[in-house]
C-alpha cells in the first residue's frame, strides 16, 4: 500500500513538474513573441484556382507562404487554351475576325481592330478617313468600358461594392452604344478588313456626346468615391510595389508599366490610324504600386474622353469600307506585324502569308500573357491579403492569356 | 517584299561578324542572324539599349523552324523596334535561350517549345506552358496530327456509330 502510494505522490510530483515545465515553456515563448523574427513557422504551400472569384478568369497558381508573408509563387496557366493560333491557319483572313473577339473578352473592339490592322498593312490596303475616325471613336469607348469594369472589380476586392453600381450603370450606357452599332454588346466583330462592317446609325454621334459630357462630371465623383476612399487607400498605396527596371525586364507593358514611370503608349510611339491629329496626354505614375495601377486607368478614362470629343468633331462625312475589295484577300507573300494599345497593353498580331486565302501562320502578341508572367516579380514578399489585389490590377484577361 | 539595305548605320556597326540589319515592309527593322551567333547578337542589342523582350515566336517550314523575335527599345529617342530572325533545322530543333538577358523570354520561350518543338539551352524551366505536361506532340507543326487522341475502333459499339464514322471519313 505504502509502495503505491508514494507512486501515486511520485505521479503526482512529476505532474506537477511537467505543469511547471509547461508554464515555463509558455513563458518562454511570450518571450519569443516580444520579437517576432525568432518565431519559427514553417513554409506552407497554397493552391490557388484554377477556378478562383478573385483570379479573373481560370488561373492557377501555388503560393508558398511563410506566416503571413508570400515567399514564392509558381503560376500555371492554360485552362483557357483554345489554340486560336492554330484555327487561324485553316480559317480565311475574313473569318478569323469573330474569333478576335473571343481573345480579350472585355475588349474585343481593340483585338478585331489590332488583327484587321495587320491585315490591312500586309494586304497594303487604305483604309477611308471615316472608317478610321470611327474605330477611334469604338476603340476608346471600348477602353473607357474595360477601363470602367476594371475600377470596379479593383475594388470589390477591396470590400467596395458601391462604386460597382455606378462604374457599372456607366458602362451599361456604352454596351448600349455599342449595340446600336453592331447589335451586340460584348463580341461585336464590327471591324471588317478595309473598314468597318455598319456605318454609324442616325444620331448616336449626339448620343455618344452626350454621354462623354455626362461621364465627364460623374467620373470626378467616383474618383472620389473609391480613389479617395482611406480605406482604399490604405490597403492599396506601398502594396505590389515593382521598378521600372524589373518591370521592363519582366515585359510589362500598358498601365502596369505606365505606372512605374515608363512612358510607353503605342498610340505615342507607333501611331496609327488618326491618333496623330489627337491632341492627348500619356498618363504616366511613378510608384508603381497597386494604388498607382488603379489611378492610371481613372485617368485614362478621361483622356480617352477627350480623344472621342475631338473625334467627334472631326470626323468627315465618306465611304466606310475600302473600295474594290475583293471578297477573299489574298496578301502577297511576305510578313507583317501590328499592333495597337489595348486597354491592357500592347497588343499584336504577327501573320506570315504565303500568298494563299488563309493564314500561313498568325501569332497574338497579348498584353494579359505579359502582364501576368511579372505577377510573381511584384507579389513575392508582400502579406497574403495583398496578392489577389495585385492580381487584380494587372486586370489579365485569361482568354487572352491561354488563347 | 521590298528590303532597304541599312547596314553601316547607327547601331548596325556594333554587331559583330558580318550581320545587317534591313528594313521589311511588313515588319519595319530586322536582324536575321545564324542560330550560333543568336546569343552575341542579342547581348548586341541588349547593349544597344533594347530593354523589352516582347515575343518569341516560330512559323515552321517544311524543314526548318524559323524563329522571329521581337524586341523594343524605350530608351532611344524614336522607340524603335527590331525583329530578330532566325531558323533551327527540324532535326535538330535547339537554340540557345535568352531569358539570361531578358527574364521576360522566360514563359514566351515555353510557348515555342510548347508549341513547335523548339528546345531552348540554357532555359531554367523547360515545360510545357498550355497543354498538359503528358501531352504528345507539338499542335502548331504542320505536321501536327491529332490521331493518337482519336477513340480506338474496337472501343466503338453499335453500327450507328461506325456507319457515321465511315461516312465522315471518305
Amino acid at each position: 500500500m505504502g509502495q503505491e502510494m508514494s507512486k501515486i505522490e511520485e505521479a503526482k510530483n512529476l505532474t506537477q513538474n511537467q505543469i511547471l515545465e509547461e508554464l515555463e515553456e509558455q513563458l518562454r515563448v511570450e518571450e519569443i513573441e516580444e520579437q517576432p523574427d525568432t518565431i519559427k513557422t514553417e513554409e506552407m504551400v497554397i493552391n490557388f484556382g484554377p477556378q478562383h472569384p478573385s483570379a479573373h478568369g481560370v488561373f492557377r497558381a501555388l503560393f508558398h507562404v511563410n506566416g503571413e508573408i508570400v515567399t514564392k509563387i509558381e503560376p500555371m496557366i492554360g485552362y483557357l487554351h483554345r489554340c486560336f493560333e492554330k484555327i487561324a491557319e485553316n480559317r480565311t483572313y475574313a473569318q478569323f475576325v469573330p474569333f478576335t473577339d473571343r481573345m480579350d473578352y472585355v475588349s474585343s473592339m481593340h483585338n478585331n481592330w489590332a488583327y484587321v490592322l495587320t491585315v490591312e498593312k500586309l494586304a497594303g490596303i487604305q483604309v477611308p478617313e471615316r472608317a478610321e475616325y470611327i474605330r477611334v471613336i469604338v476603340g476608346e469607348l471600348q477602353r473607357i468600358a474595360s477601363h470602367l469594369l476594371f475600377l470596379s472589380t479593383a475594388g470589390l476586392e477591396a470590400g467596395a461594392v458601391t462604386p460597382l453600381q455606378y462604374y457599372f450603370d456607366e458602362r451599361e450606357r456604352i454596351l448600349n452604344l455599342f449595340e446600336k452599332v453592331c447589335g451586340a454588346r460584348l463580341t461585336y466583330n464590327y471591324m471588317k478588313i478595309g473598314g468597318v462592317r455598319a456605318d454609324l446609325p442616325d444620331g448616336w454621334l449626339e448620343e455618344t456626346l452626350s454621354f462623354v459630357n455626362r461621364l465627364k462630371k460623374t467620373i470626378v465623383d467616383y474618383d472620389r468615391l473609391l480613389l479617395g476612399n482611406y480605406i482604399f487607400k490604405k490597403r492599396m498605396k506601398g502594396a505590389g510595389k515593382i521598378s521600372a527596371e524589373t518591370a521592363l525586364a519582366q515585359g510589362l507593358t500598358g498601365p502596369p508599366l505606365r505606372s512605374t514611370g515608363v512612358a510607353y503608349d503605342v498610340r505615342k510611339s507607333d501611331p496609327y490610324s488618326v491618333y496623330p491629329r489627337m491632341d492627348f496626354e500619356m498618363v504616366v505614375r511613378f510608384q508603381g504600386d497597386n494604388y498607382d495601377r488603379v489611378v492610371i486607368r481613372s485617368e485614362e478614362i478621361k483622356q480617352s474622353l477627350r480623344i472621342i470629343e475631338q473625334a467627334i468633331e472631326q470626323i468627315p462625312d465618306g465611304p466606310i469600307l475600302a473600295p474594290g475589295l475583293p471578297k477573299d484577300i489574298r496578301p502577297p507573300v511576305g510578313e507583317a506585324f501590328g499592333h495597337i494599345e489595348s486597354s491592357r497593353g500592347d497588343l499584336g498580331y504577327f501573320i506570315v502569308s504565303d500568298g494563299s486565302l488563309k493564314p500561313y501562320r498568325l501569332k497574338i502578341q497579348g498584353p494579359s500573357f505579359a502582364n501576368l508572367q511579372g505577377f510573381p516579380a511584384m507579389a513575392e514578399g508582400s502579406y497574403f491579403a495583398d496578392v489577389v489585389l495585385t492580381l487584380g490590377t494587372l486586370d489579365p484577361v485569361f482568354g487572352e492569356v491561354d488563347r | 517584299m521590298g528590303s532597304k539595305d541599312m547596314s553601316g548605320e547607327g547601331h548596325g556597326e556594333r554587331m559583330p561578324g558580318q550581320v545587317k540589319i534591313v528594313q521589311e515592309a511588313g515588319l519595319g527593322y530586322t536582324l536575321t542572324v545564324k542560330r550560333e551567333d543568336l546569343f552575341k547578337a542579342a547581348l548586341g542589342l541588349k547593349e544597344a539599349g533594347f530593354d523589352m523582350f516582347m515575343f518569341v515566336s516560330g512559323v515552321d517550314y517544311p524543314d526548318t523552324i524559323k524563329l522571329r523575335y521581337r524586341l523594343y527599345s524605350t530608351k532611344r529617342k524614336n522607340k524603335l523596334n527590331i525583329f530578330l530572325k532566325t531558323e533551327v533545322p527540324k532535326s535538330d530543333p535547339v537554340v540557345d535561350s535568352l531569358t539570361p538577358i531578358w527574364p521576360s523570354a522566360n514563359w514566351h520561350e515555353r510557348e515555342t517549345y510548347d508549341l513547335f518543338g523548339v528546345k531552348f539551352r540554357g532555359h531554367p524551366d523547360m515545360r510545357r506552358i498550355f497543354m498538359p505536361d503528358d501531352f504528345v506532340g507539338h499542335p502548331l507543326r504542320k505536321d501536327y496530327s491529332d490521331n493518337h487522341m482519336l477513340v480506338k475502333e474496337e472501343f466503338i459499339q453499335g453500327t450507328v456509330i461506325k456507319g457515321y464514322r465511315e461516312d465522315n471519313s471518305k
